[in-house]
């Protein structure tokens, strides 16, 4: 975003508004995470403690989603990448 | 013959009545009808004869065999009943004996024991104003289980471990558990059959000999059960090299149950007790004396006979019985000796077979049930994970999902294996649990008036 068409009291209510936006976004990414790790992973309740399989079945889904997050979100820095060039590229 | 037409034959004459005796003669003439004078008994007919001959007997079989044990009984209670009388201080508590009973192998019915304690042994009691406590063990191996997780919590209390458990209110006259403890000492311990004398002997020595580290067997349980591959998927094949076997859910987890658990790799269980506290004690405080029930159990449809013959001889059960609640009440006891161990063996030979195969109906039960099991996984997993759209069965009669085939599994397993230790303490023909430390440790109540033993108390409390 730019900030040079707003006067600094607005840049910093912007500011707070962005960064209460992102932190709602990480929670919710970390509670989808964990309801969607412990659907898949967790389905023996007869113990109490975690087998290791369900620990590594945990890590394993926490990783691949984050990973998976961070393709998709390279992907789409991409794609929006060469739309704007195309855009630019058109209006010329 | 001069007749001409056929006339009749005259027939003899019948010969005239003899005359009434005088005395008949007599009555007559007072009024006593002839019915009565000539009164002639008879015996009945033949059948009549079989008929009251046959019943007669049952029926008098019956009465003398239930009159004799109203004898017997009340004859007992006549001995003891002099205790009842004696006064009791207000904050005093009259002697409370603690009854072990247990389900009988076999049978389906667990209070089959306690019901033989309270029938013949209780009205004793009852009359010499004895308390007494009854422990039953609903399942085989319940009773050891409890006998030494009293003992093992005991043992952590006198370590000092755990608290001595005081209560919130404090009752005036309510003894200090040392007292407690000298009570239970010289009270008596009545164990009903050898069923109960074997897992009474098992749980005393699991508890002298248990480390005192709290052990929650179900999470054991779950924990080794997870390890097994029946829950596994095909993908995990490679990521599993512990699994030497298939991992497809399969049978041949099944035989691999019971040798898994012993190759298990221990977890160092994480200790919670000082290892100077958690030491097996070399001496074990003697324990209330004993008093040896016998207590016998028929079943079955072949032994049915016995049964009948068992029905008209209740008085030799009654005598047993009270006999030996006098020979409690009396006190007197004398040291337990190697041929105690035979404590009424011909208990033993009752099992059923069907008792003593069970270890091969458990494997059969759990093969089919693995296999059954297989089935049900891929359904769940299949439905749960969208791969298929369900029947119309299975919408309108949801197939139990993965989280509940688990919990099942774990209720199944926990019976089966719970079942296979109360096998192998109870079975026909396994020695009785025996510890170097139980040399001299027990003592078994004899008649009053038999000087083999030593009294442990004077008579009358």
């Amino acid at each position: 975003m730019d900030f040079s068409q707003y006067s600094p009291a607005e840049q910093a209510q912007l500011q707070r508004v962005i960064e209460k936006k992102q932190m709602t976004d990480f929670i919710k990414l970390y509670s989808g995470i964990v309801e969607r790790c412990f659907n898949a992973c967790c389905n023996d309740f007869t113990s109490k403690t975690l087998s290791s399989k369900e620990e590594t079945c945990v890590t394993n889904c926490a990783d691949k989603f984050l990973k998976h997050a961070e393709r998709v979100g390279a992907r789409f820095a991409e794609q929006n990448a060469e739309a704007m060039k195309d855009a630019q590229a058109g209006s010329r | 013959m001069s007749d001409s037409e056929p006339a009749p034959p005259a027939l003899p004459k019948p010969p005239p009545p003899p005359p009434d005796r005088p005395i008949a003669q007599i009555f007559n003439s007072l009024g006593i009808p002839k019915a009565v004078t000539n009164f002639r008994p008879r015996l009945p007919s033949r059948n009549w004869l079989i008929f009251f001959g046959v019943t007669g007997s049952v029926l008098g079989a019956y009465i003398y065999d239930r009159r004799e044990c109203k004898k017997i009984r009340e004859s007992y209670k006549a001995r003891v009943a002099h205790l009842a009388l004696e006064p009791l201080a207000s904050h005093d508590m009259p002697r409370k004996v603690t009854v072990y009973t247990c389900k009988p192998p076999g049978d389906e019915e667990y209070e089959r024991a306690m019901k033989y304690f309270k029938k013949y042994v209780k009205p004793v009691l009852v009359a010499a104003a004895v308390d007494y406590d009854i422990h039953n063990g609903n399942r085989y191996g319940a009773l050891s289980k409890d006998i030494a997780d009293k003992i093992i919590a005991r043992r952590r209390v006198a370590a000092g471990i755990d608290p001595e458990p005081a209560n919130q209110i404090p009752i005036p006259g309510q003894l200090t558990p040392a007292q407690k403890r000298a009570r239970e000492a010289e009270a008596g311990i009545v164990i009903v059959g050898r069923h109960t004398f074997k897992e009474f002997l098992h749980g005393v020595k699991e508890g002298w000999s248990a480390s005192l580290e709290p052990v929650d067997e179900e999470e054991e349980l779950a924990q080794a059960l997870s390890l097994d591959g029946v829950f596994d998927e095909p993908e995990d094949e490679e990521t599993d090299p512990a699994h030497g076997q298939t991992t497809r859910l399969a049978p041949p987890a099944v035989p691999q149950l019971m040798p898994h658990l012993l190759h298990q790799p221990s977890k160092p269980r994480k200790t919670t007790i000082p290892p100077h506290l958690d030491v097996t004690p070399t001496s074990i405080p003697p324990p209330a004396p004993l008093l040896l029930v016998p207590f016998s159990n028929i079943l079955g449809f072949r032994n049915i006979p016995f049964m009948l013959i068992d029905l008209f001889n209740e008085r030799k059960r009654v005598r047993a019985g009270s006999e030996a609640a006098y020979n409690l009440v009396m006190g007197n006891s004398r040291p337990f000796t190697q041929d105690d161990i035979d404590f009424n063996i011909e208990q033993e030979e009752e099992y059923l077979k069907d008792f003593n195969e069970l270890p091969d109906e458990i494997s059969k039960t759990r093969r089919k049930y693995y296999e059954e099991l297989a089935k049900k996984i891929t359904t769940a997993r299949e439905l749960s994970r969208g791969t298929r759209p369900p029947t119309k069965d299975e919408t309108n009669y949801p197939p139990p999902t993965e989280v509940e085939l688990r919990a099942e599994r774990m209720q199944k397993e926990k019976r089966w294996r719970n079942n296979l230790r109360g096998w192998s303490i109870l079975h026909t023909g396994s020695p009785p649990a025996w510890d170097p430390r139980f040399e001299n440790l027990f003592r078994v109540y004899i008649p009053p008036d038999n000087e083999a033993g030593t009294p442990v108390r004077s008579e009358g409390q």
